[in-house]
């Protein structure tokens, strides 16, 4: 099979400034180069604010690198997988599964097409008229799930998200969730829990004050991950540093 | 990007604003008890209450149908405010979605501007009724009335997209902007006319391009009359590129934003 690359990394970084004139500077990416293909499951590992979400925002395209190059195939789109986008307390469970569908980059025909299929998987036929105030928080979970996994981008982005809602549909969400990232899909997604990681990434990466620490199998980068986090526990030292520029 | 991907995506873009300005609408509605009735009301208690202090009161040199004249001021620039309000705000209003999803950020103030506009045009439909009722009937004039709002919509856009982008940078901006459209009402002839003024006075007066406006909806509703057009071309000019340059900045800035407003 040959390789197709989708998207491309060269040296990117990521700054955030802040305070007056914005002269403050964080740096959460740091020249991070790597390239993803077709069909990868790749697995983002690292510390809180060890720059994982700032580089799911990277590759999502909401915001654009300080520095370096993102290049991506034509036509070529990844979009995070997230749930609740823009829902409104008194629309109806449908009005919210065509704005949030919308939202994540659906066309309304698109969701329409799809609508059957998110109200059966979220076992909601009941209720999927009624406003969304009126729905208990699993109910919402379910819903939201429901559209967001109608969604398939190019390259699909996981943030901790395997499965939602209550316990009956937490396992539901998380078994069809895992299909899809063992299916020819193309995904990255970034966790703290590595036990599941293993069978679920081909790939990971680790990053640590936003520099990639290793890329490999995860037989490979798993170990020296968790040498890191035991030696720092070992350690006593549970602070993060600011990475400043 | 292909000609058509980004023909696809603009379609699913303009698609997406349609829904939103809808929910939005229907979200307002459905939050009170008597919903839709509170576009009605609203507007019409707010302009009861300049309706007494300026109607009932007795003031001197009023200038003739005063509640027509003040009502027709009062519309206008309710829109005008509301605009210019809700555009400013709107960018950091949807900062929980942009820091999730990728959606153009003129997004946000364009479908402000729509639900604003929605709302004035339900507005205007009372408006007219109350002044074919108290026969001020439709005219010939009023085949100006397209240029008259096409005019403020210019107007709105220049300085709402603008307020749009630059808000989420300095969000202080919103009091002086608050403060500045306060002042604005005041100066805009809205309980006056522009001819009751010294003339050196309105020279500076008719600088105000909602003076103008508001001062050509009158000629065209209460005196069947053409509006002067000279100051209107002049305004929408000047307005559009304007606006051409907030679009460029938000454009520009499209980005950005997500890194300046952090999800609070």
């Amino acid at each position: 099979m040959t390789q197709e690359q989708l998207l491309c990394l060269e040296r990117v970084s990521v700054t955030y400034t802040s305070g007056l004139l914005r002269r403050q500077l964080t740096r959460a990416l740091n020249e991070v180069s790597f390239s993803l293909n077709r069909g990868e499951s790749l697995g983002v590992i690292g510390r809180n604010g060890s720059g994982k979400s700032t580089l799911m925002r990277v590759l999502a395209d909401i915001i654009r690198p300080t520095s370096g190059n993102l290049r991506r195939s034509p036509g070529i789109r990844a979009a995070l997988l997230a749930l609740k986008v823009g829902f409104l307390p008194h629309l109806t469970g449908r009005e919210n599964a065509f704005l949030s569908g919308m939202m994540l980059g659906m066309s309304r025909a698109e969701v329409r097409r799809r609508m059957d299929a998110i109200i059966e998987f979220s076992g909601l036929e009941d209720f999927i008229d009624d406003p969304l105030y009126t729905y208990s928080s699993g109910m919402k979970m379910r819903l939201a799930f429901s559209a967001g996994y109608q969604f398939e981008p190019d390259i699909l982005l996981l943030d901790e998200l395997l499965g939602v809602g209550d316990a009956t549909f937490k396992h539901k969400s998380a078994r069809v969730m895992r299909e899809r990232i063992r299916s020819n899909a193309t995904v990255v997604m970034v966790t703290h829990n590595t036990s599941r990681i293993v069978d679920l990434c081909d790939r990971l990466i680790w990053l640590e004050q936003g520099t990639i620490q290793a890329d490999g199998t995860p037989e490979h980068v798993l170990p020296a991950y968790e040498d890191f986090v035991q030696q720092l526990k070992a350690s006593g030292s549970v602070r993060l540093k600011k990475a400043t520029t | 990007m292909s000609r058509a991907a980004s023909l696809s995506r603009a379609r699913q873009y303009s698609q997406l604003a349609l829904y939103k300005v809808y929910a939005e609408l229907r979200e307002e509605v459905s939050r009170h008890y008597i919903g839709i009735a509170w576009w009605v009301l609203d507007p019409i208690l707010y302009m009861l209450v300049f309706y007494v202090v300026f109607g009932v009161l007795p003031i001197r040199n009023r200038p003739e149908e005063f509640v027509a004249f003040l009502l027709v001021g009062l519309v206008h620039w309710r829109w005008f405010q509301q605009s210019i309000q809700s555009a400013a705000n709107s960018i950091i209003a949807n900062r929980a979605v942009m820091q999730l999803v990728y959606v153009p950020k003129i997004l946000f103030p364009v479908c402000s501007l729509m639900a604003t506009a929605f709302k004035y045009l339900v507005i205007l439909v009372l408006l007219l009724i109350y002044l074919w009722s108290s026969s001020l009937l439709p005219s010939a004039a009023y085949l100006y009335l397209p240029l008259l709002m096409g005019t403020q919509m210019l107007l709105i856009l220049s300085l709402a997209l603008f307020a749009a982008a630059v808000v989420p940078l300095i969000p202080d901006l919103l009091f002086l902007i608050q403060h500045g459209l306060r002042m604005m009402f005041f100066v805009s002839g809205i309980f006056f006319a522009g001819a009751q003024l010294a003339p050196e006075h309105q020279e500076i007066f008719y600088l105000n391009p909602m003076a103008r406006i508001i001062e050509g909806y009158r000629d065209v509703m209460l005196d069947a009359s053409a509006p002067e057009l000279a100051p209107l071309l002049m305004i929408s000019a000047v307005s559009a590129v304007a606006a051409a340059l907030g679009i460029l900045l938000l454009v520009r800035m499209d980005r950005s934003f997500p890194k300046l407003v952090a999800d609070k």
